[in-house]
């Protein structure tokens, strides 16, 4: 079980750092790996020797690695909170969006972008550029916050009534953003819809330095969840009945869950399907076990992302398609796959 | 040893259970009988702290029940539940795991690993411990179940192993290896607490008979003082014929077919 573990965390890296590779070297300004290899070197003192243009050392260090490095947090983020979500509910269909994560932030997004009011302005005078991302962490958090408190009853959290005050905070969410969509302007609205898809386009080393915290303590926190998680897929009583506090559990996994999607929201707007793919496909090959199942999601999360972001930025050039028709197209077609053959083993 | 000292429990004014007092030690097998809706499960589900009780205390080897953490009663006491859905495909192995869950903190130790293919052993299920417990019969289903509470408490002296109709929905076999293996802890000094629906299969295994009614304790002994033709006709409202058993020193209940 341990070597099954370190090969399956070990082959999902190198597909990771393969990709990271790939990442760097392809786009606009074409980088060799040679290149690529001889500015490692050079900027790690290894060797003086210079292979690079000073136009794809500017290139790689201001716009391409922190894009990459973007990525791979997000889908980090976004991957080992999906497994989680599913853990906690259940249910393998599960994901982030279900709590009303998403939802409360782009409500506040597109308020932050429609209504240009006083409050506002001063926000956007205060905070800068962050003011649109925080509005929107504050929105997940907000609406998370309303589910769980509509969910719980005699002071335990249940968890259908979970998913209910989910759908139903979605749908209240969702209503007041069409009529805010509805009243924006033209200009408005394309903010909007290109926000709604989601963008990487807005990485910097800045944003990586704020979004860092809320993506690693997840990664790192959440798989130690993995034994809660795995009893209480037989219940939520059988897992109490095995010491485990389910109680705890719930709170720290939302909470845990709603830092990292909400702050990817933030900076990257609405990507889907990657919290309920991954964790998916990673399932159907080494099985349920989450103490595999969380840190792969994790790692294969950030890799596919980061793919998904090099498609993205390239299959269009000069101009980039936002992510979140890249991972939806990809994804959609994987997801059938995924349910047809599921079908196919189970009349087996 | 449990002791169970008047315990009442009620929602709103519905009183589900009412004044039930018993004991079962170590070494002992308490079988539970009623009709539907007689207070059984929910006398169980006070037992594992899954409710608690709205008078009355349960005592756990002297010490108030609610007195141990969760984690030292996971030690204590392993519940085999009457409903078992499993939300994601695990392998028998790793479900039988699970059961070992409350001893280790990241990784199986050797010890574990040992107690968990002693239980599959025991129960039969050592043959598919690598096949997906969704694929399973419902028998072979409920005995990696049974394999998974068995490890929970295997070397936990003084424990206690609590079966909600363990037999539910099994053929006769898989009636009969279920109860003995549980009969098996019994003599291995586990105390166990089965709730039953088979009235001949309950005085054939159990130590002692619990019978409730509408909440109430209206029978409390072993199954020769217990089993008779008032207290089964004040239980399950039938009547029933009382038949001797070669070899059994209770008789057999067989129901009356003539007043139909």
């Amino acid at each position: 079980m341990q070597n099954k573990l370190k090969t399956t965390l070990l082959i999902l890296l190198a597909v990771l750092v393969l990709v990271i590779i790939l990442s760097c070297c392809i786009g606009a300004v074409s980088i060799s790996f040679a290149n690529l290899s001889s500015m490692v070197a050079y900027q790690t003192g290894l060797s003086k020797i210079i292979n690079f243009t000073l136009q794809q050392q500017a290139v790689l260090l201001a716009l391409r690695l922190p894009r990459v490095f973007l990525g791979v947090l997000i889908g980090a983020g976004l991957g080992i909170s999906g497994a989680a979500m599913q853990g906690l509910f259940r249910n393998p269909l599960a994901e982030p969006g279900l709590i009303g994560i998403q939802s409360g932030a782009a409500l506040f997004a597109v308020m932050m972008i429609v209504l240009e009011v006083k409050l506002f302005a001063q926000l956007t005078g205060l905070l800068g550029y962050y003011a649109l991302a925080i509005a929107a962490f504050a929105g997940a958090c907000l609406s998370t916050f309303l589910v769980y408190r509509l969910a719980i009853q005699n002071g335990k959290t249940v968890i259908t009534t979970l998913l209910l005050a989910g759908i139903a905070i979605n749908a209240l969410a969702g209503s007041f953003t069409g009529l805010l969509t509805y009243m924006a302007t033209d200009a408005q609205l394309r903010s909007i819809t290109f926000w709604s898809l989601g963008s990487l386009g807005g990485a910097s080393w800045q944003t990586l330095g704020c979004l860092f915290p809320f993506i690693a303590i997840p990664v790192f926190v959440l798989p130690f969840f993995a034994k809660a998680l795995n009893a209480i897929a037989l219940g939520e009583a059988q897992a109490s009945h095995l010491g485990i506090n389910v109680g705890f559990t719930k709170k720290i996994i939302i909470v845990l869950a709603t830092m990292a999607v909400g702050a990817s929201v933030a900076v990257a707007g609405i990507i889907g399907f990657i919290g309920l793919i991954i964790p998916h496909i990673l399932r159907m090959a080494c099985g349920a076990d989450n103490k595999i199942i969380m840190p792969a999601s994790a790692i294969l999360g950030a890799a596919v992302l980061t793919l998904a972001d090099l498609v993205s930025r390239t299959i269009v050039a000069p101009t980039e398609l936002p992510i979140g028709i890249i991972t939806a197209l990809i994804g959609t077609p994987v997801f059938i796959y995924i349910i047809n053959s599921q079908r196919k083993k189970n009349y087996q | 040893m449990i002791n169970v000292k008047n315990i009442s429990y009620q929602i709103g004014k519905k009183h589900l259970l009412q004044n039930i007092s018993f004991s079962v030690k170590s070494g002992q097998m308490l079988a539970i009988i009623g009709a539907n809706g007689a207070g059984k499960s929910t006398l169980l589900k006070i037992l594992c702290q899954d409710l608690s009780p709205t008078t009355g205390q349960v005592f756990i080897n002297n010490k108030a029940s609610n007195d141990y953490s969760q984690s030292e009663l996971a030690k204590l006491r392993a519940v085999l539940a009457q409903h078992n859905t499993l939300s994601m495909q695990f392998t028998v192995k790793e479900l039988v795991t699970m059961g070992r869950y409350p001893h280790f903190k990241h990784r199986p130790q050797p010890n574990d690993v040992a107690i968990i293919n002693q239980a599959m052993q025991e129960t039969g299920v050592l043959e598919f411990a690598c096949r997906n417990y969704n694929t399973l019969s419902g028998g072979e289903q409920q005995r990696v179940q049974l394999a998974r509470v068995l490890a929970q408490i295997y070397d936990s002296p003084n424990a206690f192993l609590l079966l909600d109709e363990p037999t539910n929905g099994l053929d006769l076999l898989y009636q009969q290896q279920i109860l003995n293996t549980a009969r098996k802890m019994a003599n291995k000094g586990f105390g166990v607490v089965c709730i039953l629906h088979d009235i001949n299969l309950a005085s054939a295994y159990a130590d002692k008979i619990l019978i409730l009614k509408n909440g109430r304790n209206i029978a409390f002994g072993s199954p020769s003082e217990v089993v008779n033709c008032e207290n089964i006709h004040q239980a399950f409202n039938i009547n029933v014929q009382l038949m001797p058993y070669e070899g059994f020193n209770c008789p057999l209940v067989v129901p009356s077919f003539l007043n139909v």
